[in-house]
């Protein structure tokens, strides 16, 4: 009578990745071992930082994960814009200053976690990213035409590629 | 360890791909405001709106709204505690089954709050 009763969960922990990009930011949320949270991207914070960085933080003041993941922006094959470098860093101080562990998490190793047999493109980690978690497939951009520029869902994507590399989720 | 969401509503909704009008849709509310509410862990859904939900996602209330199930089982603590402190020892036969009761609801509620914390 009773047994349904007990509510005992298994310890877990929370990944917040957030992908700051030229028009907006993409956010990936997990508990481990693999349950997915929450995730979007917001488009609407085109501008300054002054005014981009606040919706981040109210992001991670909400869910108050164990570590933050952030582009690793030191590494030579980033090649995020001043103003995104410039964001990344402030998240990385607003999270420290809230007691909140930040790790950055190198492109390389993305590659490296996923097997590619050759470099890969965004597209190419997305697809990778969406054939883990099935509930992305239908948030996969379509195939990319010369003429086309990126999808706006690629820095949520990016998020995901971040955090199964960080938790080494297969 | 990560403390709990106050609801995890938005995860399974999405999981599932529906939108909050969609969800509001199945759960008989006008708008999706109340949707979005019971996302941000504001208020506690209705009876009806649990069932529902219980049904839609096949998980138990408990894992939806974490918050809220924790706020019930401490009020009942606390509840169960006074209740034990004035349990009337002059109809014995009454008062030990009562205080049984009781007291397994005390032990489950304190061996969730250490497992939890």
């Amino acid at each position: 009578m009773t047994s349904h009763l007990v509510t005992i969960t298994e310890p877990s922990y929370r990944l917040l990745a957030m992908v700051p990009s030229g028009h907006g930011a993409g956010y990936a949320a997990i508990e481990t071992p693999l349950f997915p949270i929450d995730w979007g991207v917001k488009s609407r914070i085109a501008g300054p930082p002054r005014k981009r960085l606040p919706v981040l933080i109210r992001i991670l003041e909400w869910y108050r994960p164990d570590v933050l993941l952030v582009e690793d922006i030191d590494e030579r094959i980033c090649r995020r814009g001043r103003a995104t470098r410039r964001m990344v860093r402030q998240l990385h101080q607003a999270a420290e200053a809230r007691g909140i562990a930040v790790r950055p998490v190198a492109r390389r190793a993305v590659w490296e976690h996923f097997k590619f047999d050759r470099r890969p493109t965004k597209v190419d980690v997305a697809h990778a990213v969406a054939q883990r978690l099935p509930e992305l497939q239908s948030r996969l951009p379509p195939v990319r035409k010369l003429w086309m520029s990126e999808a706006h869902v690629m820095p949520m994507f990016d998020a995901f590629s971040l955090i199964l590399t960080a938790a080494r989720i297969e | 360890m990560a403390t709990p969401l106050p609801s995890y509503l938005r995860s399974f909704r999405k999981q599932c791909g529906f939108s909050q009008p969609e969800l509001a849709a199945l759960l008989g509310f006008r708008t999706h405001k109340s949707v979005a509410r019971h996302e941000r862990g504001a208020g506690v859904p209705s009876f009806e709106a649990v069932v529902v939900l219980e049904q839609l996602f096949q998980v138990r209330y408990c894992d939806l709204f974490p918050a809220a199930t924790r706020d019930c089982e401490f009020q009942l603590l606390i509840r169960a505690e006074i209740m034990l402190a004035r349990l009337d020892w002059t109809r014995p036969r009454h008062s030990a089954v009562k205080r049984r009761l009781l007291e397994r609801v005390r032990r489950r509620l304190d061996y969730q709050h250490r497992h939890r914390s």
